[in-house]
């Protein structure tokens, strides 16, 4: 029986500046695009496939949530002011290491909660992983 | 004239944040540690010290008796050359067979020493641990190796 270790605490590091996270709110895409498949016929039952990819689909999302704090706020706005000039880096010491570069914030109207238990999301969109 | 810097070029692909994109460094200016990194250079040096006494006393222990006239010899036929470098090979193999410290105690001293201002990736851009930990094991040690036969022999 072999034992394998969830994924579960990567670091994500923004412009190579490490970021703390909530604990199990990260999510990446990475990026491949969509596919549809569509089915023509030939006529007496024969079959023929169809793919496409939407290439409009090609990026990459990451999402995470952030403890509202004074600092924290102010480099996610940081971030936002940044464009797509950001750059994400999410690692695991399993050899797990994905880079999302051209990341931006599409949000700048994010709701930043404010609270004892508060916290906001942060969603980068950024050009295919790698 | 002591050495203040110089380039080493890394096997590994070092990438870092540069405008959006992740770029791959050519190269990493070292540094001589500065003052406010004396005490982090320090520990590193301490390390690399207790090597070479280490490999002094197992010459010592040896007892290569006449260990003294083979030195008077070699230096009778030695040419009038440039002094000893000391060369990263040097710095560790004294580690690697070192008792009172380890390649080990070297790489956690010179990590801590790399992040703190001594490197900048192609001249521009501090090294931190996430791009020191981009290096593999035996790109590491070549650069520990380096620095310390650069600066601290």
């Amino acid at each position: 029986m072999s034992y394998s270790p969830a994924l579960a605490t990567p670091q994500v590091f923004v412009n190579d500046q490490l970021v703390l996270i909530l604990p199990n709110s990260l999510s990446i895409t990475n990026g491949r695009g969509e596919r549809t498949v569509r089915a023509q016929s030939g006529g007496g039952g024969t079959v023929g496939w169809v793919t496409s990819e939407n290439i409009e689909t090609r990026f990459s999302d990451v999402k995470f949530k952030v403890i509202t704090t004074v600092s924290a706020e102010k480099t996610f706005l940081a971030w936002v002011d940044n464009g797509f000039n950001n750059t994400v880096k999410v690692i695991d010491a399993q050899g797990f290491t994905k880079y999302f570069g051209g990341a931006g914030i599409l949000n700048g109207n994010q709701e930043i909660a404010i609270g004892v238990d508060a916290s906001f999301d942060v969603e980068f969109r950024s050009q295919s992983a790698v | 004239m002591l050495k203040k810097q110089f380039e080493f070029i890394p096997s590994d692909e070092v990438r870092y944040s540069q405008n959006g994109e992740f770029v791959v460094a050519k190269k990493l200016l070292m540094s001589a540690p500065s003052g406010a990194q004396a005490r982090k250079a320090a520990k590193l040096e301490q390390c690399y010290g207790c090597a070479v006494n280490d490999q002094q006393q197992a010459v010592l222990k040896i007892g290569i008796q006449n260990l003294e006239k083979l030195q008077q010899e070699a230096k009778k036929h030695k040419k009038e050359s440039a002094p000893d470098v000391l060369t990263c090979a040097q710095v560790l193999d004294s580690l690697r067979s070192a008792n009172t410290t380890s390649i080990s105690d070297a790489l956690d001293a010179f990590g801590e020493l790399v992040i703190s201002g001594v490197c900048l990736i192609d001249g521009k851009i501090e090294m931190q641990t996430t791009h020191f930990n981009e290096l593999s094991y035996s790109e590491q040690k070549r650069l520990l190796g380096e620095y310390v036969a650069n600066f601290f022999s």
